[in-house]
């Protein structure tokens, strides 16, 4: 591949690695997987960037969210989790919190996870999200819903009804 | 109460966790990484697809290698010989219609060719030059008897053809036979002599006098499809027929147009014959309405040749076989008694004399794992001893037919044919080998990491 693709996918790892650090952490749980599963997954873009460098991201987030299920079976990662569901009255502290929402989302199956990320921290539609995963617009509807519902179990939302019972 | 939707609540939530995910640090080893891993990829693909060209290349080269003719294949201008042994023809040879004729015969052996759909029996040419095994493709062959003229330069076979009414359907559906046609196996050309039939032709008999006349023996059908079954069964006698090589089919003309042939040779049948004709007769074709009558001490054998001069008979006597050879003398006026012959236990049948002293026989035998199996065998008859000339494979017993003139002549190795591999096999394992490749590169593709 020539020079200009090679200078194309730098800038736009150099733009864009940020981001998908982040949701890759949202995705693994951990701060070296995040960045195993980044570069892996921008290593394997590599070979299709000729292909992909006028509209890059649709297909990076692709194979990162398919990565991030696949490497799962191969190594069969056991993520540490919540052995059981936090009390109603959680700690208030953010830290808490987010360590509280990171395990209950660690506790996801993979695949379910991925969909809860991509549907509501990437913002895609089902249909995007379906695309993405290579799955039908209805197993990310189950998946999602089933997502939520677990997670509302393991964490729920404090702050929604702090603030209804501050409001006079 | 919050204005935001409960979706909107989760990715805030999930926004703030994010926030937590490690910082970008620049990695300029990614491009360089990535190129690695395409040709990892690349290399892998390009393995498993070689061997899957592998795979396909092997199983062609099989195939070929099975299919491909005996180097030791004598040229068509060796002159004619017989084979000293017989193999069991593969389903998948070749036919006269793709390699063209095999000249003189050796022998014909009936056996099964395989097709796409299916097996069915037809008749493999064994030729009496070259060696070489071809099944032969006779044009409207209806499925029953064939035989070998004595020179094994012709075929002679019943062949299907139009009814002027229902057809007598045989099994399968398949049309009854309608004609007798003879097959030149040196040209390739067939003589076909369609005889006029309502229903189809009984076929019963086709004998060989001599290697240019043929006797034909049939009855009509008395009914064909729809009609009732004892017409659909039964048939109305028609006299024996004779056809000589490039005539017409005719009555045969004999006062025993209603009898059995009972073998013959050298250009006379022996003929059974009823009522005030009972007994056996030798009828010589050229002169049908001079039968001589046999007077023999024997009233069962099984089917007798006369001997070139027509001096003697050989015979198996008795309704049994394997049994002892015997052979009477027809020249004295009065019963002619069969005597055996010396150490001939086991033979099956009488198919030809050599010449005046020796006959040739099959004998019955057994192999070291005490499968029987049928050798053609010379005897001379009168002190017994014995040449074996051809063996029979077990598979094939006693149903080949031989040039029986070459039976007189030098006996040569045989050539073992090929064994062609079914090409059902072939298309499936090549298929299964293309398959499992591309099965192969895309779990290669997939499981393959940088």
């Amino acid at each position: 591949m020539s020079s200009p693709d090679r200078a194309g996918f730098e800038e736009f790892v150099a733009a864009r690695r940020g981001a998908l650090l982040r949701t890759a952490y949202l995705l693994t749980g951990g701060h070296e997987d995040a960045e195993d599963l980044v570069q892996v997954a921008l290593v394997k873009v590599v070979p299709h960037w000729h292909r992909i460098s006028d509209r890059p991201e649709p297909y990076v987030r692709r194979v990162l969210a398919r990565e991030s299920v696949s490497r799962w079976r191969r190594r069969r990662w056991r993520e540490v989790g919540a052995a059981e569901p936090p009390e109603v009255a959680a700690p208030a502290h953010d830290l808490a919190e987010r360590e509280m929402l990171r395990r209950a989302l660690l506790s996801l199956a993979p695949r379910q996870r991925a969909v809860v990320v991509l549907r509501y921290y990437e913002d895609l539609t089902e249909r995007q999200t379906a695309e993405t995963l290579g799955i039908s617009v209805g197993t990310v509807k189950s998946q999602a819903r089933d997502g939520l519902a677990r997670l509302r179990t393991l964490v729920p939302d404090q702050r929604g009804d702090r603030a209804d019972t501050l409001r006079p | 109460m919050s204005t935001e939707r409960p979706d909107e609540r989760w990715g805030t939530r999930l926004r703030d966790l994010a926030e937590e995910a490690p910082r970008a640090l620049p990695d300029p080893a990614l491009w360089d990484r990535g190129r690695r891993y395409a040709r990892l990829r690349r290399g892998g693909t390009a393995a498993v697809a070689a061997l899957g060209v592998l795979a396909v290349v092997a199983v062609g080269a099989v195939s070929w290698q099975r299919a491909a003719p005996p180097a030791q294949l004598a040229p068509a201008s060796a002159p004619a010989a017989m084979p000293d042994r017989l193999y069991d023809p593969s389903p998948w040879l070749t036919g006269t219609e793709e390699e063209g004729p095999l000249g003189q015969l050796a022998a014909i052996i009936p056996a099964e060719r395989g097709s796409w759909t299916g097996k069915e029996t037809e008749i493999v040419g064994v030729s009496a030059t070259t060696g070489e095994y071809r099944f032969l493709d006779l044009p409207r062959q209806a499925d029953v008897g064939v035989a070998l003229s004595p020179d094994g330069r012709h075929v002679a076979y019943w062949a299907t053809g139009e009814t002027t009414e229902s057809p007598n359907l045989r099994d399968g559906g398949a049309l009854p036979p309608a004609g007798v046609a003879i097959y030149d196996s040196v040209t390739g050309r067939v003589e076909l002599h369609d005889i006029a039939t309502a229903h189809g032709l009984m076929a019963s008999d086709l004998v060989w006098a001599d290697l240019s006349t043929l006797l034909v023996n049939y009855a009509q059908y008395r009914g064909g499809e729809g009609d009732p079954d004892m017409d659909r069964s039964l048939g109305r006698n028609v006299p024996w027929q004779v056809l000589r090589l490039g005539g017409e089919l005719r009555e045969l003309g004999s006062p025993l147009d209603d009898g059995d042939v009972w073998g013959g040779g050298d250009g006379v049948v022996v003929m059974s014959g009823s009522g005030r004709n009972v007994g056996r007769w030798l009828v010589d074709p050229a002169r049908p309405r001079q039968p001589q009558r046999l007077r023999l001490d024997r009233g069962s054998f099984v089917p007798p040749r006369v001997s070139p001069d027509r001096r003697r008979i050989a015979g198996v006597p008795g309704n049994r076989a394997p049994n002892r050879l015997a052979v009477a003398d027809l020249s004295g006026d009065g019963r002619s008694a069969f005597e055996p012959v010396p150490g001939s236990r086991r033979t099956l049948e009488v198919i030809a004399w050599n010449d005046e002293e020796h006959v040739v026989v099959l004998r019955h035998d057994r192999d070291e794992v005490g499968m029987y199996y049928v050798t053609v065998v010379e005897t001379a008859v009168e002190s017994g001893e014995q040449r074996d000339l051809v063996v029979v494979p077990p598979d094939l017993a006693n149903s080949p037919q031989f040039a029986l003139d070459l039976l007189g002549g030098p006996i040569v190795e045989a050539v073992e044919p090929p064994d062609p591999m079914d090409p059902r096999v072939v298309v499936g394992l090549s298929g299964g080998a293309v398959v499992a490749a591309g099965a192969g590169i895309l779990v290669w593709r997939r499981r393959v990491q940088p």
